[in-house]
C-alpha cells in the first residue's frame, strides 16, 4: 500500500471512527415491527439509537403525531412517560431512562393504516426523526 | 523530524488545515510544521517544546549491540537501517523484537562504537495502522474521533442549549441566562434562533442580551441570542412555584441539543 493510500484525503471521517460519546449524541428514532391488532389497537416500540444503530439509553423527549383517526397512548405499564396528549393524535413523550425505548399503542376502530411520525420538540437532544412506522388496522 | 509543540493559549486553540486542535497549555506532536502552524508559532500562540530525530539512534557505548527503537518497528520492508554508510541487511546484520521494539545488532564483523549513528530509511509505503494522530490526514482508529479533534468550525454545528444559574427572585421576576455552547461544552459566540417556553401561568421577556422576535411578554417565545451566544431572560410569576424553561428548535434553528431545561423556583 502506497503512502497515497494510507494517508487518508479530508471528507473520508466514516461513523465508525467517531468515539462512542460523540456517536451517542446523535439520536436517531427507529421503530420496531408493529405487533398484531388486538382490540383495536396496535404495540409499536420507539427506540433511540445512534447512528450506527445500536440502542442509546437516554431520556429523549419527542413529539409523535399520526393519521387523522388514529389516537395514540403509552402501552399499560409500557416503557417511557406521556408529557402532554395522552389519547391523542399529537403527544409528548420521554423516552425511558433505563432503555432509551417508548412503548407506544396505536388506537383505530377503522380498517385503514395509520403513519405515525416523531419529531423533535422542546427539550429535545439532536435527533433525527425521518422514520415513519404504519399501522394497519383490519 | 518529531516535534512537540504547546498550546500558550489559556483557551482552546484550533490551526486550520493541519487537524490540530489543542486544549487549552496542551502539547501535541507533530512530524513537520505546515505554514499554518508556523503561523501560529509566530503569533506567540504555540510555543516549540522540544524536537527530536526519530529517524536516528546514537550509540551510547562501545560494542552496544541491543538498542530501544524510537519508533514503532513497521517491519523491513518499510523502514531500512544504514551503518557506517551501507544499507544493512535484516535478518543477518541486525534483528528487530517486535514484542520490546528492541533492535538487536547482529553482525559480529561490525563493532559499534560509541557516537556512532544508525539511520533508518523509511519507505513511502507505510502501513496504515502504524500511522499516528499526529500525522496529518493519517488514519484514524475506529471510535477514536472524540469531540476534542473536530476543528472548531465543524464543532461549532452542533449546537448545545445551556443555562447559568438563576438570579434570586426579587419583585416577582427570575433573571436567567441562556448560553450556547459547543459539544465540547465551550461556549458559542454566534446568532441563533429558538423557541422558548414554560408554564403558561408565566411570562418571559428578553432583556439587554438576546432579541425577541415574537412572543415577548408571554409563555412561548421566539427569539434570537445575541453575537455572544446570549439570551438574558426574565421569567414573571406572581405565586409559589416552580416554572420549568423548555428550548427547542423552530423554524431558521441550527441542529440543536436542547436537553437541558431549567427550573425557575419562586417562593
Amino acid at each position: 500500500m502506497g503512502i497515497a493510500d494510507a494517508v487518508k484525503p479530508v471528507k473520508e471521517v466514516a461513523l465508525t471512527e467517531l468515539a462512542d460519546a460523540f456517536l451517542d449524541n446523535l439520536h436517531v428514532v427507529s421503530w420496531g415491527t408493529p405487533g398484531a391488532e388486538d382490540a383495536d389497537t396496535i404495540a409499536v416500540t420507539l427506540q433511540i439509537q445512534n447512528p450506527l444503530d445500536a440502542d442509546v439509553v437516554c431520556v429523549e423527549r419527542l413529539r409523535l403525531t399520526c393519521t387523522t383517526g388514529g389516537t395514540l397512548s403509552l402501552v399499560p405499564d409500557g416503557n417511557g412517560e406521556v408529557l402532554q396528549g395522552s389519547g391523542t393524535d399529537d403527544m409528548i413523550i420521554e423516552t425511558d431512562e433505563v432503555t432509551g425505548s417508548f412503548d407506544l399503542l396505536v388506537s383505530d376502530a377503522a380498517a385503514e393504516t395509520i403513519t405515525v411520525v416523531a419529531g423533535v420538540t422542546q427539550g429535545s437532544g439532536i435527533c433525527v426523526c425521518s422514520m415513519t412506522v404504519d399501522c394497519v388496522f383490519e | 523530524m518529531s516535534t512537540v509543540v504547546k498550546n500558550a493559549l489559556a483557551t482552546w486553540l484550533d490551526v486550520p488545515g493541519t487537524g490540530l486542535v489543542f486544549p487549552p497549555g496542551g502539547e501535541l506532536t507533530v512530524d513537520g510544521i505546515t505554514p499554518e502552524l508556523a503561523a501560529a508559532i509566530q503569533a506567540g500562540k504555540v510555543t516549540v517544546e522540544s524536537q527530536s530525530d526519530s529517524n536516528k539512534i546514537i550509540a551510547a557505548s562501545n560494542g552496544q549491540t541491543v538498542f530501544d527503537l524510537p519508533f514503532a518497528w513497521p517491519g523491513p520492508d518499510h523502514a531500512h537501517l544504514v551503518v557506517a554508510g551501507l544499507v544493512r541487511t535484516y535478518g543477518s546484520d541486525f534483528t528487530v523484537d517486535c514484542i520490546t521494539n528492541e533492535l538487536t545488532w547482529l553482525n559480529g564483523g561490525v563493532t559499534i562504537m560509541q557516537n556512532d549513528v544508525l539511520t533508518f530509511l523509511k519507505t513511502g509505503s507505510y502501513p496504515a495502522n502504524m500511522l499516528g494522530n499526529q500525522v496529518v490526514g493519517g488514519g484514524i482508529a475506529d471510535g477514536a474521533l472524540t469531540f476534542a479533534k473536530l476543528n472548531a468550525a465543524l464543532l461549532a454545528k452542533f449546537v448545545v442549549v445551556a443555562f447559568e444559574t438563576p438570579d434570586v427572585e426579587a419583585g416577582n421576576e427570575i433573571a436567567v441566562q441562556m448560553r450556547l455552547k459547543d459539544l465540547a461544552g465551550d461556549y458559542l459566540s454566534v446568532e441563533h434562533i429558538v423557541r422558548v417556553t414554560c408554564d403558561d401561568r408565566a411570562t418571559m421577556t428578553v432583556g439587554v442580551s438576546g432579541t425577541a422576535l415574537q412572543g415577548d411578554g408571554t409563555s412561548d417565545l421566539i427569539a434570537k441570542t445575541s453575537v455572544l451566544g446570549k439570551l438574558d431572560l426574565t421569567v414573571a410569576y406572581a405565586g409559589v412555584a416552580t416554572i420549568s424553561l423548555a428550548v427547542g428548535p423552530t423554524q431558521l434553528s441550527p441542529m440543536l441539543d436542547c436537553a437541558v431545561g431549567v427550573d425557575l423556583v419562586f417562593a
